[in-house]
């Protein structure tokens, strides 16, 4: 007489649903995580760029105050606290600067110290103020 | 010989049911961690946003600090609905301070999630920072 297989129905049943659920849970996990370390890196980014903006414009306060070449790199040596450090040319009219925002792209900046008659002070007069990606600095 | 085969039988279904739940245990907390990470991703995509959105806004105004609401939505809401009702909101705090150099001012935004919830006939709040800028350049005039 033939003797029952040991694995019935209910069995197979069971394993089929285990192994949907389970690729379905891995895809919601595998898919909430891609989504959250998507959004960090766009967050990272935001901070990133307003952190070199605010450095930038320190820069800009303290070439308008009259200060030196030497001053500003001194005070960007201080309060820079990152891996890349930041390209200050300053003649005492024109200001150039390169501030790493991120480590994909570097804030530049090109801003001419000028003086207003009307108002009896410099001011700033922007030349350039972007975000290049990184693969472009060194080409222009 | 029938009797063995319907104890196999049911020896099989509890068998089955148990790896069932330990499978379906797993798989739920999977789908919850998912779960929580897609809401915290949604926080991480809109508070960059809202934080740098409330920072543009208080360089035109001449006010020392202000605070935006936002609902679970990020729709913007105000300080009489906070109040009022029960949920999540999300609060874009902006204090401005004045920096080291002449004529520059500086400012620190908070996003904080506020979870509200009514326990007794009171709203109690549970409090989270979810992002934060730091020392963001504030004054316009600095470039004339």
């Amino acid at each position: 007489m033939k003797r029952p297989s040991p694995i019935g129905a209910v069995t197979v049943i069971t394993a089929i649903m285990v192994l949907c659920l389970t690729v379905f849970a891995a895809l919601a996990y595998s898919s909430g995580q891609a989504e959250l370390r998507l959004a960090q890196a766009g967050a990272q980014a935001v901070s990133d760029y307003y952190e070199a903006d605010s450095q930038a414009a320190k820069l800009v306060a303290m070439a308008l105050e009259g200060r030196t070449e030497q001053e500003l790199r001194a005070s960007v040596a201080t309060t820079w606290d990152h891996e890349t450090p930041i390209a200050v040319d300053y003649d005492g009219r024109t200001l150039r600067a390169e501030i790493p925002a991120g480590r994909r792209q570097t804030l530049h900046i090109e801003v001419d110290r000028m003086y207003n008659v009307a108002k009896r002070g410099y001011e700033a007069h922007i030349v350039e103020w972007r975000t290049i990606a990184d693969t472009e600095v060194g080409t222009e | 010989m029938r009797t063995k085969q319907r104890s196999y039988i049911l020896l099989e279904i509890l068998l089955s049911l148990l790896i069932f739940a330990l499978a379906a245990w797993i798989c739920l907390k999977l789908f919850a961690e998912g779960g929580r990470a897609a809401t915290r991703a949604k926080e991480l995509a809109n508070a960059p946003t809202a934080a740098a959105s409330a920072m543009e806004q208080i360089k035109t105004e001449t006010v020392d600090s202000m605070d935006v609401i936002y609902d679970a939505n990020w729709n913007r809401t105000d300080h009489e609905h906070f109040a009022a009702n029960a949920g999540t909101y999300y609060f874009v705090i902006v204090q401005q301070s004045h920096g080291s150099a002449v004529r520059y001012r500086s400012g620190h935004v908070y996003v904080q999630k506020y979870e509200r919830t009514e326990q007794g006939g009171e709203l109690k709040n549970k409090v989270t920072q979810i992002y934060e800028l730091h020392d963001c350049w504030l004054d316009e005039e600095v470039l004339g």
